[in-house]
């Protein structure tokens, strides 16, 4: 094609958003409103799966996209691809916006970018024999005969570390690693730029694993191909990438080189991850620091910086002036009234759980006291709230969202989503 | 040395099929001491859930187990002894299966399975899930073990618990889902826990809660663990003793640091090359060669001979019983021949060629779907 860019980055993903709405039907989506007028009101929910990613991605990279379940990585790797139609935003490939192309124009884009999906099993139909499997898409594509197919499937086959005498055999008659292998083939077979690999080696034992990584390793050098690895498994993407993404809650809150992302991570979301995963090393056993609290709904997304109700760094409000005992204590004080994890007997008791040592004076002293009546009074609902409004909702990390270029000492910039960084 | 909580001695349990006998755990032995967490460790088929199963009397027709010995606080569990025609049959010292399941399984020994969402009925409430199994092992009435009910979902960390006592399993996240497991478990204060893979489902933020939850849990109560898992990264953060098991053998056990500073066994080596790290950049992983053989037709001689780098042609003969090969005072179990006190001339036998390709996956036909 001739509008191909050749020079820039092979991908440049601008502000993407893909929202799902929640409602299946017409009843889901109506809601009775006595409030006056009309009395049914129809309200449609949408789930903010991925909310405003820009990225890049090099030629001959691998970029590692890494988050919990539920953080909208694998959404994000598909809406890349257009399996999902993007609700917003521009997908650059090779410098044409793939997100407007009709039908037919991306079915020949097809052709340059493939996708790797997790389970080896259920993305290779039974009833085919590999062979034919491999030769799919390049039917598809309308690439060589019949003969030249068949040939290139044996290459290929035989490229990714299977003997190509198997051709005639059935995907069941392989363990899980060489099945995975051939979906590499399959994916290899009309020669794409670009593949998505989405936790392509997660269903694999930790010894088949590491022949699987250095196979597809071994085929990025050799095909020339760029990916974008999706993975739950920190360890996994510091091996096979050269830039890592850290997504939370539909966004990306840091992209850093991936020496710099694991040595010295800018995102509390980051270092909450890396610290949370168990080394291989018993001489490091119970360093782990653990993040509290479960991922908030991603239908309605805290206001501000998503990470801001459970991050450990919190920023006080600038109103008051706490030092970091002060708002620790306090920050502790509102994690337990939400979860109501403790019975309480009377304010001095409160007080030495809670309050040992921090005297709390002035406006914040005020609101804790008050906080402490409601909830002598088993009124827990308004505690809470007085709580939030009164700390929570009044730091930066609530009001505004972040986002901060840093300095990189390793590659031309990297980013953070976190206030911290703030002059 | 004290007697051990739990001990078991050459246990075999074994799966009839259509194909033969799949000796799915085969002649292992292992030990848990009070206030101990150990671990078992293996890639998937190596026979750990089914050990786990096998000790809690839960394994499903077809399997068996046929031998062995099981010791609960120096009381036997299970032993077999020869019959008048020289058959193996299970004997009398055996516990019942009724007084197994009225004394032990849940009080004494309690489990948490890998996938919480099968372990919870999903019609009733957590709530009365719970309580009902507090009722009948703690023999308390229904209020006070609601009481019970409510304290111990707090204890693990559970939000309102009083408020979310009558949800639903649905209702629940995969992570409180597994705390609800880990409250049934703790329940009735068991003396061990027997835990198959419960973080392996887990997002990582999740696993670190739920490893230390389970910490201050033992640490609180004194309780013993057996944790079953294929995560050595999981084992080198809680366990103290570890048991490496190979197709339904025991390769290595020893104090978990001398595991992973002194190895001793080739697979266990292997195993530990092969994982890539959180914490240090590897440039590139050494993948142990082939695959696990099905134990249906396991390799003679050592079963690990055919993928092992230092395998020798005495390997193909000698199948090795885990021994004492520590040169300290803690004992370090390894079965591999080529420690010394093995004595089969290791030293003077032809190494084995490597079998495999230039990619190191030996291509072999797997029957049917695993």
């Amino acid at each position: 094609m001739s509008e191909v860019d050749d020079a820039g980055p092979i991908l440049r993903v601008e502000n993407l958003k893909k929202h799902f709405s929640t409602g299946s039907g017409v009843f889901d989506t109506v809601e009775l409103d006595l409030s006056g007028g009309f009395p049914l009101k129809r309200t449609i929910e949408h789930v903010k799966a991925v909310d405003d990613v820009s990225f890049e991605i090099e030629r001959g990279e691998t970029l590692g996209l890494v988050g919990e379940s539920g953080c909208g990585k694998s959404t994000l790797g598909r809406t890349i691809l257009r399996l999902l139609q993007p609700t917003e935003g521009a997908i650059y490939f090779k410098g044409r916006n793939i997100a407007e192309l009709d039908k037919g124009q991306l079915r020949r884009t097809r052709k340059d970018q493939q996708m790797i999906f997790q389970d080896p099993q259920s993305s290779l139909n039974p009833r085919m024999k590999v062979g034919p499997i491999v030769e799919e898409p390049m039917k598809a594509h309308d690439l060589y005969d019949q003969a030249g197919r068949e040939e290139r499937a044996r290459e290929l086959l035989e490229a990714v570390g299977l003997d190509p005498q198997h051709y005639n055999r059935y995907p069941h008659q392989f363990s899980g690693g060489q099945r995975q292998r051939i979906n590499l083939a399959r994916a290899l077979s009309v020669d794409p730029d670009f593949i998505v690999c989405d936790e392509p080696t997660s269903a694999l034992d930790a010894s088949i694993q590491a022949q699987v990584l250095n196979t597809m390793r071994e085929l990025q050098e050799e095909f020339n191909l760029t990916y974008l690895f999706i993975s739950h498994d920190l360890s996994v993407i510091r091996h096979i990438s050269d830039r890592v993404a850290v997504m939370y809650l539909g966004q990306i809150v840091e992209l850093a080189e991936k020496e710099e992302l694991f040595e010295d991570p800018k995102h509390p979301y980051t270092r909450s991850l890396l610290s949370a995963i168990p080394v291989p090393d018993p001489s490091q056993a119970g360093s782990r620091t653990i993040l509290q609290g479960d991922v908030p709904d991603p239908v309605n997304p805290p206001s501000g910086c998503r990470f801001r109700t459970r991050c450990p760094e919190l920023i006080p409000p600038d109103a008051y002036d706490l030092d970091n005992g002060e708002w620790a204590a306090v920050r502790e004080f509102m994690r337990a009234v939400r979860r109501r994890a403790f019975d309480p007997d009377d304010r001095a008791a409160i007080e030495t759980q809670f309050f040992d040592g921090v005297s709390l004076d002035g406006e914040p002293g005020a609101v804790v006291d008050d906080a402490v009546d409601h909830i002598l009074a088993a009124e827990w609902e308004t505690a809470t709230d007085l709580l939030t409004e009164a700390f929570a909702e009044q730091s930066i990390c609530a009001q505004e969202e972040p986002a901060y270029e840093l300095d990189s000492d390793r590659s031309a910039s990297r980013f953070a989503a976190c206030h911290l960084h703030r002059e | 040395m004290t007697t051990p909580l739990l001990s078991v001695e050459n246990l075999q349990t074994q799966f009839e099929t259509a194909e033969g006998t799949v000796r799915a755990v085969d002649g292992i032995s292992f030990d848990v001491h009070e206030g101990e967490i150990v671990g078992l460790v293996g890639e998937s088929g190596a026979g750990k859930s089914v050990a786990i199963s096998s000790v809690l009397r839960l394994v499903e027709s077809p399997g068996e187990i046929v031998g062995g010995e099981i010791r609960f606080r120096g009381e036997t569990l299970l032993s077999f002894e020869e019959g008048p025609n020289g058959e193996r049959r299970q004997s009398p010292e055996s516990l019942s299966n009724k007084e197994f399941r009225q004394r032990i399984r849940g009080r004494e020994i309690a489990t948490i399975f890998q996938d919480p969402m099968e372990s919870l009925n999903p019609v009733f409430t957590i709530g009365s899930q719970l309580q009902e199994f507090i009722e009948i092992n703690r023999e308390l009435p229904p209020k006070d073990a609601r009481d019970v009910a409510i304290e111990t979902l707090r204890e693990v960390d559970i939000p309102k618990p009083e408020d979310r006592f009558d949800d639903y399993p649905h209702e629940f996240s995969g992570g409180m889902r597994q705390r609800v497991l880990i409250a049934m478990a703790i329940a009735c204060q068991p003396s061990l826990i027997l835990a198959d893979e419960p973080t392996t489902a887990l997002d990582v933020t999740v696993e670190g809660q739920i490893l230390n939850l389970v910490s201050n849990l033992q640490e609180e109560y004194g309780t013993s663990f057996v944790w079953v898992t294929h995560d050595l990264a999981v084992v080198a953060d809680i366990c103290d003793r570890v048991n490496v098991m190979y197709l339904g053998q025991m390769a290595e056990q020893a104090d978990v640091h001398d595991l992973f500073d002194n190895t001793k066994h080739p697979y266990t080596e292997a195993l530990l090359q092969s994982v890539p790290r959180p914490d240090k950049t590897v440039e590139s992983l050494t993948p142990i060669e082939g695959v696990m053989p099905e134990a249906i037709n396991p390799p003679s001689g050592c079963r690990f001979h055919p993928r092992c780098p230092d395998a020798r042609e005495v390997c193909r003969e000698v199948n090795p019983e885990p021994r004492n090969v520590s040169d300290t005072d803690n004992r370090h179990n390894a079965a591999c021949v080529k420690h010394d006190v093995f004595d089969v001339d290791y030293e003077h036998s032809t190494p084995i060629q490597s079998e495999g390709d230039e990619f190191g996956e030996d291509l072999q036909v797997t029957e049917g779907s695993r």
